[in-house]
This record gives C-alpha cells, structure tokens and sequence, in this order.
C-alpha cells in the first residue's frame, strides 16, 4: 500500500488505515487520529501513469517512424535529382544511386516495423510506402521546385519524360526490396526485445531491490 | 470526522453535491445529488443517479490536479493548432494562387504575340523582345481572332506547366492542412466541416485575386496604350485565379470531409487494439465503436 498524508491532520496513512466499506464498495482510508476518511484508489491514480507509458512508447515509435520515411525521401529525391541533373552521367546503374536507393529501401524498412509491429511486415512496408515516403517526397519535390526557374523546371520534366519507365522500374524494385526485407528486419526487432525482456526478468528476479524485500 | 457529518440528525436536510463532478463508473454528472456518509469508515460520497455506483467526495492518491493541467495544456494546444491551421490554409492558398496565375499570365503573351505573327499582324521588330515592349493591338485583341488566341494561349505549354506545377505545390502544401482541421472539427457535421475548410482557401484566394487586381490596375493606370504582356495579364489573370482559387476549396473540403476517417484508418493499422482506447475519441466521436480486429 503506498504512503500518503491525512489531507486534514498530515499523519500518516499506512495499510492499518486501510478498510472497505460495504455499503459504498469502496477501499476506505480513515485516518486513525482525525478520522478524515478518503476513498482509497491507488489503482485509478496509477492510470495515468499508465496512458502516458503508453503515449510515450506510441510516441517513440512514430518518431522513428516518421524520421526514417523522412530521410528515405531524402534520399530518393536526392537520387532522383542527381539522375534529373546529369542523366549522362549518374545513370541508375550507377554505384551511387544504387547506394542510395538501398539506403531508402532498408530505412523504409525500419520505418515499417516501427509503425506497425503488429501487422504483416509486408503490409507495413507498402503503406510505409504510400502514407510516409511517398507524400514526404512529394513534398521535398515541391518546395525545391519552388525555386528553380521555369527552363530548369521545363528541362527536367522533359528529363522526367524521357526516364520515365526506367524511373517507374528502379522504384518498383526499391518497394520490392523493401517489402522482402522489411519481414527480416521485423524478426530481428523480435528477437532483440525478447532477449531484453529476459533480461529484464532475470534482473528483477534477482534484485535485492525489491520494494518488498523480498525476491518479485 | 468529516465536517458535512460531524453530527448528523436523523432530519436535517441532506447536504447536496454543488459542484461538477462525474461518476466513476458512467460518467453521468451527479450535481445535486444527496452526500452520504458511510456510518462504519465516515466516507463521505455521493450515489450516482443512472448506475447506482458511489462516488467518492476525497480519495488518495489524488489526480485532480495533474488532471485539470492536463486538460489545460490539451486546450492551449488545440487551440494553437487550430489558429495554425486557419492562418497556414490563408497562407498556402493565397500565395499560390497568386503565384499560379501571375506567373501562366505572363507566360501567355509570347503565345498571343506569335499567333499575331502567323495571322499576318505587324510588330515594330525595332521594340520587340517577347511581346513585354511594344504597344498591345487592342482592336486586334478585342476582335475573334484576338479572343480565339487569348483562349489558346491558355492551354499552351508555356502557360500550364508552370500553373499546374504551383497548383499541385500548393494542394501538395494544403493536404495536411486541411486534414488536421478535419480531424479538429471531428465532432461537427460532416457539412459544416466542408463549409469551413472550403471558407479559408477561399479567403486566402480573394485576398490574392484583390493583390493581383490592384497590381494591374497599377500596370494599366496613366491612360497609356498597354505593352502585350500588360494587355494579355489583364485578360488572362481572372481565369487562372478563378480556376486555381476554385481548386483549393474544393481539394480542402474534400480532405477535411475524409479527414477523419482517413486518421480513424491509419490508428487502427498502427495500432493493436489494446492500445486503440488511447484515440478511442476518434470513433466515439464519430458515434461508432472502436474497432476490435
């Protein structure tokens, strides 16, 4: 039972206070020298605590997320841009973009095990693909477009055109690349938080910090 | 013991609950109804009316105030995206429609100028550079042929590749806009929900169609024959404006109606449905049950 103060006199409450009223079908605390009785909910104090553990894991795990998507896009539009800019010279074979779009493949990836651990690691990476890398991308697309002059902007639709069905095949694979490893990712974001829950098992089963005293 | 009940007599009118509060169980308000004091532990609470469930007046360890910061900060916050949102939608709407139809208006005139040529019209060659120098052919303009060119113009190359790349920028911009006042108007009808995402493109627009009015009137005040590009920006902006300012409302208000549906999806597929009670509101404001699959 965890220690609180009489609101009224400030003595201590501890478990001896502690009683239920059947009429009320509540844990009643009387405090034993002012009598100043409070409903005793520990549990629907802890709540709170509860929701916001959750919110904080929900939290951490969008923000990795999002934050992978977002340089994914990055990367793809850098890749692009660079293919746009100089065709002739950064083919898609070339080691570079390569690179880059493996990059993309792999953090969309981990950006879909991250956004939904619980669903197909196939599904996750495709809609990893359609809600975050994709609309970010068009995004960056956008703004930098944005500052180009309107001979960049109609060269390097014109660009655009031409690489179009090389484009539309570099990025089909992209996707397939990271729908085959998004599985293998999610098997070994398992396998690590296993081994962290036994740990964390073993360490409390040992601790001889238990509040109780007592091995847990 | 508790002073409401320090000596309770057997006739004396029951004290009653004055301030808002709800019951643990329902949630249904028990203002106004009777304090009782349990006789064995002197618990004073209060008996919810629907379910029956007893409410304590004091219980340990409390919540309240961390509770009612909570609700504070929940509020300032909403309030602050919601102000957010309506300045960003003014901003990206008025910005690229202005941009859109400034910049395909411009574009137009070198189409109107080379239609003039190949219909045999003459150009002092001396002051020409892109149709921006020489003094426009009003009557020319004014007649069928004129118009027929003006309209042409219009779908050239020239004039939609930069229209359609800043109007797919700006709906681009817009989306996420829209769909957070979407998911803020959650509660309202699905109409009225329309009705205010379509109202602040719509406002951003006006402001920027009155900007590039008064830019031209500007252009076009001193009595002076206009250049062709002034002459073809006058008769050409009203279309691109319209056609953009057009776009936005109705891009908004078809976000902002599937909005929340749209959010309502994506939480459902990242989240298991153990966890689904955190955004619960997300359908039980929309009067649906949170999904269990």
């Amino acid at each position: 039972m965890l220690s609180h103060c009489c609101a009224r006199c400030g003595r201590n409450l501890d478990a001896s206070s502690r009683s239920f009223s059947a009429l009320a079908r509540l844990w009643v605390a009387a405090c034993p020298r002012c009598g100043f009785a409070v409903a005793w909910m520990p549990r629907r104090a802890r709540e709170g605590a509860r929701v916001w553990a959750r919110l904080r894991a929900l939290n951490i795990r969008l923000g990795i997320a999002f934050s992978a998507a977002q340089i994914a896009a990055l990367l793809l539009v850098v890749a692009l841009g660079m293919h746009l800019d100089r065709p002739q010279t950064f083919s898609l074979s070339h080691p570079t973009l390569v690179l880059l779009a493996a990059c993309a493949a792999i953090l969309t990836s981990a950006s879909a095990v991250a956004l939904a651990p619980a669903r197909p690691a196939a599904t996750a990476a495709l809609v990893s693909w359609a809600v975050l890398v994709v609309p970010t991308a068009a995004v960056i697309c956008a703004v930098l477009s944005i500052g180009m002059g309107r001979l960049q902007l109609a060269r390097s639709f014109e660009t655009l055109g031409k690489a179009a069905p090389n484009l539309l095949t570099a990025g089909t694979l992209c996707v397939v690349a990271s729908i085959a490893l998004a599985p293998i990712l999610a098997a070994a974001y398992e396998g690590v938080r296993r081994g962290h829950a036994r740990r964390d098992r073993a360490a409390k089963r040992f601790s001889i910090g238990s509040p109780l005293g007592v091995p847990t | 013991m508790n002073d409401a009940t320090d000596h309770p007599t057997p006739n004396a009118p029951r004290e009653t609950l004055a301030g808002d509060r709800l019951c643990v169980q329902c949630m249904h308000p028990l203002v106004g109804r009777a304090i009782e004091r349990d006789a064995q532990t002197g618990l004073l609470f209060v008996r919810c009316g629907e379910c029956g469930t007893a409410s304590a007046l004091f219980e340990y360890p409390t919540v309240a105030p961390w509770v009612r910061r909570f609700k504070t900060v929940a509020a300032s916050t909403f309030a602050i995206i919601a102000v957010g949102v309506i300045a960003a939608m003014i901003a990206v709407s008025g910005i690229f429609t202005g941009a859109a139809s400034n910049i395909a208006a411009e574009e137009c005139a070198s189409e109107v100028v080379l239609a003039l040529q190949s219909s045999g019209g003459a150009l002092d060659e001396s002051e020409f550079a892109e149709g921006i120098y020489t003094d426009a052919d009003l009557v020319w303009l004014s007649s069928d042929a004129g118009a027929r060119a003006l309209r042409d113009s219009r779908r050239s190359l020239a004039a939609l590749l930069p229209f359609l790349t800043f109007t797919a920028i700006g709906t681009i911009l817009l989306v996420p806009f829209a769909l957070t006042l979407g998911v803020v108007l959650m509660r309202r009808h699905a109409l009225e929900r329309a009705a205010v995402a379509v109202l602040f493109p719509l406002a951003g627009a006006g402001v920027a169609y009155a900007i590039l009015a008064t830019v031209d009137a500007m252009r076009n005040a001193g009595g002076f024959t206009p250049s062709w590009s002034v002459a073809v920006y006058s008769a050409n902006y009203p279309y691109f404006a319209l056609v953009v300012g057009g776009w936005f409302p109705l891009a908004a208000a078809t976000t902002a109606l599937l909005g929340p549906t749209l959010l309502a999806a994506f939480f459902r597929f990242v989240l298991p449905p153990s966890d689904r009670r955190l955004v619960a509101w997300m359908w039980e404001w929309r009067g649906k049950p949170v999904p269990r699959d």
